[in-house]
């Protein structure tokens, strides 16, 4: 198989994931794509949601006013002297415009208690409208493959299924991947085993190191045999424990592991290891992973340099 | 009489939406569940249907 390079556009994070929708305020389609139209009735006029809270916030402060004036208004009707007319008029007017100064300072406060019970009321609207965002990603996989990662992505940030983390790793599968790009693993992650996940851990341990982390670590864990059924199981796997030496957290908190794939570890990130287990830790110091080490050391890199540097070093601060 | 009670009615429901509308800015309503409600809505509805 053939991989492509490609571009893919860096991903836009938000503080919250519900922020990433966009609704029609023609139709209240929803989406939480990039498009220009409106799928549902043509028009470009999408929002974000937050705008669409401030404007129901608004609507709503408005008909306040309303009812406020109606009363204003009802008063003045009932009035049977002029001097009922006056007092009604003057004193409705001054609460409407009470009114209108306490709401002016409570748009923002008010705004996502309204938000709360819109989505309670256009849940199916929502449902459909992720549903279009879904078929236009799969609609599109076979001419551009790169936009339907894109458009995966995004969706998954707000739509919980393996079915599209499996749908973003083969497509993965398929690109050059590097280093500069904004890659995620942990969104990533299923349950069962995938062998294209399993892959795919490889490489982001050999390209994008520190992407690897606890859940990551934990799936690793719960699926090793499967990774060692695999032709390249045993690389991949080395190659996790090669991300996880940069941090001695982990070579701490999983220890055995390590200790399993030390041997297979190219020279510098041995190195790396050999600097965690022979510093002055008393979690390390008389565990396995330290006798591994040592009998690695005293294998392959008894006599070289780089290590006898480390060791006076360490020396030497003690 | 009925005027003043148009008047007197708009006074409370004056105070009250001052009154509502302070104790919200006070307890602000947590953006998180807003985002629960979403993908509890997106998550659980849609696997049923
Ligand atoms: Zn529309």
């Amino acid at each position: 198989m053939k991989k492509v390079p490609v571009q893919i556009r860096p991903f836009r994070r938000t503080r919250y994931a519900y922020q990433r929708l966009r609704v029609c305020k023609n139709c209240h389609n929803f989406t939480v794509l990039w498009e220009k139209e409106c799928l549902n009735c043509g028009r470009s006029s999408f929002i974000p949601v937050d705008t669409m809270a401030l404007r129901l916030t608004k609507r709503s402060m408005q008909t306040e006013r309303l009812i406020a004036l109606f009363l204003t208004l009802a008063g003045v009707l009932f009035s049977t002297t002029f001097e009922q007319i006056a007092i009604c008029l003057g004193s409705g007017i001054v609460l409407t415009l009470l009114l209108w100064l306490v709401q002016r300072q409570m748009t923002l406060s008010e705004a996502p208690r309204q938000l709360h019970k819109w989505f309670e009321k256009e849940q199916q609207r929502l449902i459909d409208g992720l549903r279009l965002n879904i078929e236009a990603a799969i609609g599109i996989r076979q001419q551009d493959e790169r936009l339907a990662y894109e458009m995966l992505r995004e969706i998954g940030t707000l739509v919980n299924s393996d079915r599209n983390r499996l749908q973003q790793i083969s497509l993965l599968r398929n690109f050059v991947l590097r280093r500069d790009m904004d890659l995620q693993l942990e969104s990533l992650l299923l349950f069962d085993f995938d062998e294209g996940l399993a892959e795919y851990i490889g490489e982001i341990a050999r390209i994008k190191p520190e992407l690897i982390k606890e859940r990551t670590l934990l799936y690793v864990l719960d699926h090793e045999p499967e990774f060692l059924s695999m032709a390249n199981g045993r690389e991949i796997l080395a190659a996790i424990v090669g991300a996880i030496v940069r941090m001695k957290r982990y070579v701490t908190l999983y220890p055995e592991f390590t200790r399993r794939y030390a041997r297979f570890l190219p020279k510098d990130r041995f190195l790396r290891l050999f600097r965690i287990v022979t510093a002055d830790d008393p979690h390390l110091q008389f565990s396995n992973l330290a006798t591994e080490v040592a009998e690695i050391y005293n294998a392959k890199y008894q006599w070289d340099p780089d290590f006898h540097q480390s060791a006076q070093s360490t020396g030497q601060q003690r | 009489m009925i005027a003043y009670g148009c008047i007197g009615i708009l006074f409370l429901f004056v105070l009250i939406r001052t009154i509502l509308y302070y104790s919200h800015r006070k307890h602000p309503f947590p953006k998180e569940e807003i985002d629960r409600q979403v993908l509890s809505i997106i998550n659980d509805r849609r696997e049923r249907s």
